[in-house]
């Protein structure tokens, strides 16, 4: 549970962005706020110039201060459905759904045109180039790896991030720089209930849906883009794709989609909570969560790659 | 409300020390300062948003008294501090309204989230509110661009449709329209003379609120100096007050 004052803020390697502060400046702010630990982590006093032996160590420890930051907000965002278990559920659903719309059915085109591009590119690549090799009957197989197991997840995080990922770290670091986040915990909202846990689960929704309708426009959207613009191989067969389109695969698919929506939706909103007083921070944060979330994305991907 | 040798460490102007007062359902008392004093750190204890550095706050009768001081276990404080928001609530400057509703939504939104009542009930509740404090042309408009005066009348209503027990006003109609200011007034003795709240409302100009309170409270140098109510309220005798107030305690007395 975190007490009112208790922001989270990413970790201090997003200093060397921010304005540099004077030690004096982990006092309280202007308005009187007592900055959190975590807040305080985000900001570095004036500091000399670390050795080039320490940097890796250095690094380490601010990635997994990191980590242990956002899995606490996403254990925190979950534990208030316990804790808030008798205030209205309406107005977050309804927030769900409007997050639902924003991401989902916003990026739907977007998703299904690079799904129908990158399915019939990769489909005609294999239709021609793995027979030269000597694998003619394993083209579908191998394109059905490649397009849906590890490209498709892929492809729709990197279009979310770039779309969603930014808007929310905007939203919610200008509603922190215009006080109404404060408002809300002044009125007793627990911001784990109100704000981060809809978009959370939007995103784990939207992530997952985006997923299999990429999946599905590459399948059928691309093979029939190719197969009309006669850039498939006769050998290339539609139910050989099908065929190799197995329930693992679609476990695998899920998994990762499931994965990407939680590392998406809560490092946006952790840099998001992460904007203290001024509004030059709201960019910062915002550049800096797009890049936390690819980077956390990639090495989920890989994870599952090798392990599942 | 029943205030028991509270003290607030502060970090703009001298500590407070040894604050007791009470105010009950009805009566709205006023604190102010004679010199530097960090009145909004002091609401923000009284309203339980922070927890003092010693002694007890207590609000409710003696059979539900919610106390909170500064040795309670952090998870109950947390939860306690919580509980306390939505029945004693702060209407301040700081305290915005969010930009992207409508004034209704606003006033509407603690409604919906705490106890989300069919919106029959929340039109009915913040349909009186908007009447009571003229914001009913203006219902539908988002705030930003909007007058200051309507906006803390709406950061009033929004403060009152949880029907708390206490209101905490920090420096609420200093800076704002005579008209503004005094419908909130109205707005604020309608429901003192119901006895169904009490007003504790800091600033240090207490003017504006004269119309309102029945006793103002002088704090110096982090303590209570002195007490003013009934004949002592009116404007000039008030700032006869003050001013020799304020020379006695210079001089030491």
């Amino acid at each position: 549970m975190s007490p009112e004052t208790d922001q989270k803020t990413p970790s201090g390697d997003e200093a060397s962005q921010d304005p540099v502060m004077s030690p004096e400046a982990d006092q309280r702010t202007p308005s009187g706020d007592r900055p959190s630990p975590a807040e305080k982590a985000a900001y570095h006093p004036r500091r000399r110039a670390v050795p080039f032996w320490l940097r890796p160590p250095l690094f380490l420890l601010h990635t997994v201060r990191y980590l242990f930051v956002l899995f606490w907000l996403i254990y925190q965002s979950f534990v208030s459905v316990f804790w808030e278990r008798r205030k209205s559920k309406k107005l977050i659903f309804q927030i769900f759904l409007q997050q639902i719309y924003f991401t989902a059915i916003q990026s739907l085109p977007l998703t299904v045109l690079i799904a129908i591009v990158v399915g019939a590119l990769l489909m005609r690549e294999a239709s021609i180039i793995l027979p030269t090799y000597g694998f003619p009957d394993y083209a579908e197989w191998i394109t059905v790896q490649l397009v849906f197991r590890e490209i498709a997840p892929v492809v729709v995080a990197l279009v979310i991030v770039a779309r969603s990922a930014n808007a929310i770290v905007i939203e919610i670091g200008n509603m922190k720089v215009n006080g109404e986040l404060r408002a809300l915990d002044v009125l007793g909202f627990n911001l784990d209930y109100f704000i981060v846990l809809p978009r959370i689960l939007a995103m784990i929704v939207s992530v997952t849906t985006l997923t299999v309708c990429f999946c599905a426009a590459a399948l059928w959207g691309g093979f029939w883009t190719a197969d009309v613009l006669d850039l498939l191989e006769s050998n290339f067969i539609l139910v050989n794709l099908e065929k190799n389109f197995t329930l693992e695969i679609l476990g695998n698919i899920l998994l990762r989609a499931a994965g990407f929506g939680v590392i998406i939706s809560s490092v946006a909103c952790l840099h998001g909570l992460g904007v203290r007083i001024s509004p030059t921070e709201v960019p910062q944060q915002a550049s800096g969560g797009v890049v936390r979330a690819l980077s956390l994305c990639f090495a989920f991907n890989f994870v599952v790659s090798v392990y599942f | 409300m029943r205030v028991l040798g509270l003290c607030v460490s502060t970090p703009d102007g001298p500590d407070i020390q040894d604050l007791d007062f009470r105010v009950r359902a009805g009566e709205a008392v006023a604190l102010t300062s004679l010199g530097p004093c960090d009145l909004p750190t002091l609401v923000e204890v009284l309203s339980g948003l922070r927890w003092p550095d010693g002694g007890t706050v207590s609000r409710g009768d003696l059979r539900s008294a919610e106390r909170f001081h500064s040795s309670q276990p952090r998870l109950r404080s947390y939860q306690s501090s919580r509980k306390l928001r939505i029945t004693g609530s702060l209407v301040s400057p700081t305290v915005s309204l969010i930009n992207n509703l409508s004034l209704f939504d606003n006033i509407a939104l603690p409604l919906r989230y705490h106890f989300a009542p069919s919106e029959k009930v929340v039109d009915e509740r913040t349909g009186r509110l908007l009447e009571a404090l003229h914001l009913t042309s203006e219902a539908r408009e988002r705030p930003a661009g909007l007058a200051r005066g309507i906006v803390r009348r709406t950061q009033l209503a929004r403060a009152l449709i949880l029907e708390p027990t206490v209101i905490f006003l920090d420096s609420f109609i200093s800076d704002i329209d005579q008209e503004s200011a005094r419908l909130i007034v109205a707005a604020l003795r309608e429901y003192l003379e119901k006895g169904i709240l009490a007003v504790v409302a800091a600033g240090y100009d207490p003017l504006p609120l004269l119309p309102l309170v029945s006793r103002v409270l002088v704090l110096f140098d982090g303590r209570l100096a002195g007490s003013m109510e009934g004949e002592d309220l009116d404007e000039k005798n008030f700032l006869e007050n003050m001013n020799r107030l304020g020379r006695r305690l210079q001089k030491g007395e």
